[in-house]
């Protein structure tokens, strides 16, 4: 008689998770510097395994209103929209400027950034980001933080540091990086552990760390805060490895040994 | 003029753009019926080893890229997405496809907001209306009638549309998303066996249908292939002459001073004549009425150049999609 191993059991044999990864394991993050190549300003395309989010970034610019701009510094109008088909399972319609979670996305990321972009050099202009989301598995936030450095990096404007993102959660007192849509969702009727932790890793300073559910104590918190910060270091390390490559055909090709061919996935 | 991201030029320069176009050498050295080669992108990586389309999640996805002198770029992002709905009471045998269209990273300034909306729904409509009922058989899309149909909602996202010539290459990218969409099989399960019990992953319809897991069973929608091909047709007109110009695939400065634009939905499959499945006309200028044989013919002519003239980046069709993960876990 043959028994067959489901590959639930497998993975759980082997302490893997539900994707074959292993519990300190970020998943796959593609970076791509200057997809949208006819527009001004900056852009960027961060995949985090299936999490697809574009940042558009233009500026810096006038105001849109004599109200709005800050005698010392410049604003950032930032913006994050989901396209229908970017929504977990099904699709669906909502408007960018009414759904909640978007919104409070956008605030974040505000926050996030004007603790990373050297406002000061722009007095009264204003730096417009726009972050739109085109598939979700888990991860919304990071992504779309991940984008938006990589847009302003994209855009020449002056930054402390990069601004890298990553979330950590626990499963029964396993500390888990980079969770995806399932591990994101509530078992057992309570809400999963999610950390989204924004921080700038050349100077190992937190920018943002946002968490909903209970903990059972404070060592707990730290754990998961620490493991938040290492899949941090570890998106950084391939964000500049990305930025540097970028940057090297830029300049091969201003000095006529290569050219730059249209930006491809 | 379709999209919010009208030019402003001075008489002068739109005096040499027509006078250009009446030369036949329009401002990219095109002949006023040449098109511009587009890039369709169904999967990411050149080999056809690895690649996996541009939208993992959904059920199909194509993505399409037009560039013009290299600054200037239309990007469009095509999403396919299936699900089991019932049909409706006055088609039971007919499944439904709705087309959305959305400009999401179009500059949102307060001052002109209501202009932004007016632009965004002309898109919309405008394409909506030419291609939902002309694009796939509708009858093919119904598993159970009366009960059970599919519900194809695509969806396209304009990235960027500085070449001009948004509609077309939308309907290029629906068409190019369709192709590699695929349909997972769905079975009622009362034919298969009663004992059986159903893996279906859809919810709400678990006990009367079955998904079959074999992806080699899956297919692409029937009658994409004779699906309906929207070209636009831009007309100028030059005020020294009192003659009107006809350009195809106009760039963003052309549309910026042309008269009005057409825009013509041609089904043209093999062996039979080529007809015309809908019509829009859009833009301040009032049309000739003799003019219109012409612009439908000049639609008519170009549709098998607009079908061939693109290259593909990457593997045309694999089927490493999500589906496959998802019904091969155990």
């Amino acid at each position: 008689m043959t028994t067959s191993l489901r590959r639930a059991d497998l993975l759980s044999l082997s302490n893997l998770r539900n994707d074959g990864r292993k519990p300190e394991e970020i998943r796959r993050l593609r970076v791509q510097l200057g997809p949208l190549a006819g527009e001004a300003g900056g852009s960027a395309l961060v995949e985090m395994g299936l999490t697809m989010a574009l940042a558009v970034v233009k500026g810096p610019m006038e105001c849109l209103r004599r109200s709005d701009e800050l005698p010392d510094r410049a604003i950032l109008d930032v913006k994050v929209s989901a396209a229908p088909f970017g929504f977990g399972t099904d699709r669906r319609v909502t408007n960018a400027n009414t759904d909640r979670r978007l919104v409070e996305a956008a605030h974040w990321l505000q926050k996030a950034m004007e603790a990373t972009v050297l406002l000061q050099l722009h007095p009264k202009s204003r730096i417009q980001i726009h972050v739109l989301v085109l598939a979700d598995d888990g991860g919304r936030l990071c992504a779309a933080i991940n984008a938006a450095t990589c847009a302003l990096l994209d855009a020449g404007i002056p930054m402390k540091d990069f601004c890298v993102a990553c979330t950590a959660g626990l499963d029964e007192d396993t500390t888990l990086v980079d969770l995806n849509r399932r591990e994101e969702s509530s078992s057992n009727g309570q809400p999963a552990v999610v950390l989204p932790c924004a921080m700038l890793p050349q100077r190992g300073t937190v920018v943002l760390a946002q968490c909903e559910a209970r903990l059972p104590s404070t060592d707990t918190l730290h754990r998961v805060q620490a493991a938040a910060m290492d899949g941090c270091r570890a998106v950084f390390e391939i964000l500049q490895a990305a930025v540097r490559e970028r940057a090297t055909t830029l300049l091969s090709a201003r000095k006529g040994h290569a050219s730059i061919e249209n930006a491809f996935p | 003029m379709a999209s919010g991201l009208a030019l402003q030029l001075s008489e002068s320069e739109k005096l040499y753009l027509i006078d250009g176009c009446a030369d036949n050498c329009r401002l990219d050295g095109r002949e006023r019926e040449d098109i511009r080669q587009y890039t369709i992108v169904t999967s990411s990586e050149t080999t056809s080893a690895d690649g996996h389309p541009p939208l993992m999640l959904s059920n199909g996805s194509a993505r399409l890229i037009l560039s013009s002198s290299g600054s200037t770029s239309t990007h469009i992002l095509c999403s396919v997405k299936v699900e089991v709905m019932t049909p409706s009471q006055s088609q039971p045998n007919q499944g439904n496809l709705i087309v959305h269209v959305e400009d999401s990273l179009a500059a949102n300034s307060s001052l002109s907001r209501k202009k932004n909306e007016e632009d965004r729904n002309r898109v919309q409509s405008i394409i909506s209306e030419l291609l939902a009922t002309n694009l796939i058989d509708l009858e093919s899309l119904c598993i159970i009638p009366y009960h059970y149909a599919f519900n194809v909602s695509v969806d396209v996202e304009i990235l960027s549309g500085t070449a001009g010539s948004i509609i077309d290459a939308c309907c290029h990218a629906i068409r190019a998303a369709l192709q590699n969409t695929l349909l997972p099989k769905v079975v009622p399960s009362s034919i298969v066996n009663d004992a059986g019990t159903s893996m279906d992953p859809v919810g709400s319809s678990s006990s009367d249908l079955m998904l079959e897991s074999d992806l080699s069973l899956a297919q692409t929608p029937s009658g994409i292939d004779n699906a309906a091909v929207v070209v636009t047709v831009t007309v100028c007109h030059r005020a020294l002459t009192n003659s009107y110009l006809l350009l195809l695939d106009a760039s963003l400065e052309e549309e910026a001073c042309c008269f009005c634009q057409v825009h013509v939905a041609v089904d043209a499959r093999e062996g039979t004549e080529p007809t015309i499945c809908a019509l829009r006309k859009t833009g301040n200028g009032s049309l000739p009425w003799e003019l219109l044989p012409e612009i439908t013919a000049l639609a008519v002519k170009a549709v098998p150049m607009a079908k061939s003239s693109f290259r593909v980046a990457g593997s045309s069709r694999n089927n490493a999609s999500l589906l496959q993960t998802q019904l091969d876990i155990q």
